[in-house]
């Protein structure tokens, strides 16, 4: 097995076997990240092997300032963010279709303790439902909330990430969440999800 | 309440920790006693842990997922080291008109079209040049070997003339005299005098003077003179000028038998109308008869010795004046009626007695011709096509930019259906 930058290495001289065993690294990261800013698989999947590719044609650029993951997860939110940008106008039209989309089957990680089939149902709704919301979000609430909530990145990570101030991304992140908070007590308040 | 909404924009941040020790100080403060934003804190909580828990699954893309790749990176692969056609689509795909662009544009335009106009220009002069040395080499070449012909011609039209002036300058002054006198009307015939020249290569020298006399003799011309010399040493090769008189009418046809005789490397005619001279000395010929006849009528009549003496001076003067006269009229009939013909002849190695080296003698030569012919087509082909290029390229510029045109719009048009 080889070192993260030793593949890096090879794959920079063109080395595709190598670059295939960064993505293997990586592709769960790249791709679920791709899956919270789309709220669908096939976006997903296309988002996450165009940020691959373009991470493979510009590999050179790669210095190794920053870790490999960093740099991969940066180029997927850059390509998801580009995409965002593109299909605003289809935004309502993704959002009706993704709410309920059922195919769980190959997401469904199943936890270590082992829950009933019932509670992994439940889970995945829940999740599903999350993901709904965060779809129906506007592309600049979407990025912060995926960023910072599920991604984890500090402020100053999504301020670079989305070449913005930190003091937007505190304001966005802000009404992002508040607004989140009272689509989750609205709709519970009409009882459709408890 | 205006802390309250103060305050609630500062939750988010506070949920994360991400406010200075006085914001965090102060939130906290209005915290403990306003349970309206604690409840909101609360909520918002919540809502940021329901979140995070979509942190904790990472999402296993499709089993097709790292085929699909797989093809798109070897395809990307391949491109980068192919891929000239996708560029320029890429290009087109992410051309955005800037406002240089169109400077830049006419920039471009001025540099390769303001050349490719002059070279436009450029090849013609060149081929014209060409031609132009082509044609002037044999001309200079002719003119080489003319002058030597003309040269002879001048000598022997300079003894005519020392045979003419003599007698011609004392008549000037007594056709001045008489002319008034003899307004007569001559049947005018065209008085003309051809001269022709040729050069010829022969492979016997001998055999061609011999054939050229039975030529002469068989049309009743004459040979003029005749004169030969050695030219070179070594192989001792003949070379000789011959001057022929041919019947005027038989003139052409002679030319073209002579040619016959060898191979001709110059050939010039040359025709001189001598009416009018002929005329003007028919008619003071007339004039001087006239005025010796007075001049015979004068001695008959008695008178002084010194009377008598200064008459048969007269007389003496205008006897020669017509003799003069009648010579070049004399002349001028023997130009005309028989042409002149200047031959020179040149004796180069004949086939038969040594192996002819003339048979590759000029093979350097030519092989140097042909070559420099074929480049010059090379260049003349090089500048027609730049030439047409420079017509092109219009044409070309308004293609790319339609084809340019339409990869976008279909683009376009596929992102929009996809």
């Amino acid at each position: 097995m080889f070192s993260e930058g030793e593949l890096v290495t090879r794959s920079q001289q063109g080395d595709l076997d190598a670059f295939e065993d960064l993505v293997a690294r990586y592709e769960r990261k790249v791709y679920t990240i791709a899956y919270r800013f789309m709220g669908n698989h096939e976006d997903a999947s296309d988002l996450a092997q165009e940020a691959f590719l373009k991470a493979y044609q510009s590999i050179n650029k790669f210095r190794g300032d920053s870790s490999f993951a960093t740099w991969i997860s940066r180029i997927v939110v850059n390509v998801c963010k580009d995409e965002l940008r593109k299909n605003k106008r289809n935004l309502q039209i993704s959002l009706d279709e993704q709410v309920w989309l059922e195919e769980g089957t190959v997401e469904k990680q199943v936890k270590d303790t082992r829950p009933t089939p019932e509670q992994v149902y439940e889970q995945n709704e829940l999740k599903d439902y999350l993901q709904s919301l965060i779809s129906g979000l506007t592309p600049e609430y979407r990025m912060v909330i995926v960023l910072r909530d599920i991604q984890g990145y500090s402020y100053e990570e999504i301020a670079q990430i989305l070449d913005c101030s930190l003091g937007t991304v505190k304001s966005r992140l802000n009404r992002a969440r508040k607004l989140l908070r009272e689509k989750i007590i609205s709709e519970q308040k009409r009882g459709g999800w408890e | 309440m205006r802390e309250c909404s103060e305050i609630q924009e500062l939750l988010s941040s506070y949920i994360d920790d991400f406010l200075e020790p006085m914001e965090k100080e102060k939130v906290e403060k209005h915290l403990e006693n306003c349970p309206q934003c604690q409840k909101e804190l609360a909520e918002l909580q919540q809502t940021v842990q329901m979140f995070a828990s979509l942190n904790e699954e990472e999402l296993i893309p499709p089993a097709s997922f790292r085929r699909e790749l797989r093809e798109k990176l070897e395809k990307a692969q391949s491109k980068k080291k192919v891929g000239f056609g996708e560029k320029v689509a890429g290009f087109f795909n992410n051309f955005k008109l800037k406002p240089w662009m169109p400077l830049a544009m006419a920039a471009v335009l001025l540099i390769v079209i303001v050349p490719v106009a002059m070279m436009g220009l450029w090849p013609l002069g060149t081929t014209n040049k060409e031609m132009a040395t082509d044609s002037v080499a044999p001309e200079i070449y002719n003119s080489a070997d003319g002058e030597a012909g003309m040269r002879n011609f001048s000598i022997t039209s300079d003894n005519y003339k020392t045979f003419k002036l003599a007698p011609g300058a004392s008549d000037a002054g007594v056709a001045q005299e008489e002319q008034a006198g003899v307004p007569e009307t001559v049947e005018i015939e065209r008085k003309i005098i051809k001269t022709g020249y040729i050069n010829l290569e022969v492979d016997d020298y001998k055999e061609t003077t011999g054939q050229i006399t039975n030529l002469v003799e068989e049309m009743q011309g004459y040979i003029v003179n005749e004169h030969t010399y050695v030219y070179d040493q070594e192989l001792s090769l003949l070379a000789g000028n011959v001057t022929l008189r041919i019947p005027e009418e038989r003139f052409n046809e002679a030319l073209n038998r002579m040619e016959q005789l060898g191979t001709v490397l110059n050939r010039s005619v040359n025709s001189q109308d001598v009416t009018e001279e002929y005329v003007d000395v028919q008619s003071r010929l007339k004039a001087m008869r006239l005025k010796e006849e007075r001049l015979l009528a004068l001695l008959g009549k008695s008178g002084t010795l010194g009377d008598v003496l200064a008459v048969e001076n007269e007389l003496a003067t205008t006897r020669a004046d017509i003799e003069a006269l009648e010579g070049r009229i004399k002349y001028l009939d023997n130009r005309t009626e028989l042409s002149t013909i200047n031959l020179e002849i040149r004796e180069t190695l004949t086939p038969v007695k040594k192996i002819k080296t003339t048979g590759l003698q000029g093979v350097m030569h030519r092989f140097q011709e042909s070559f420099i012919k074929s480049i010059n087509t090379i260049i003349i082909g090089f500048g027609n096509f730049i030439v047409a290029l420079g017509a092109f390229i219009p044409y070309i510029i308004l293609l790319i930019c339609g084809i340019g045109l339409v990869m976008i719009l279909w683009r376009k048009y596929k992102n929009r259906k996809s």
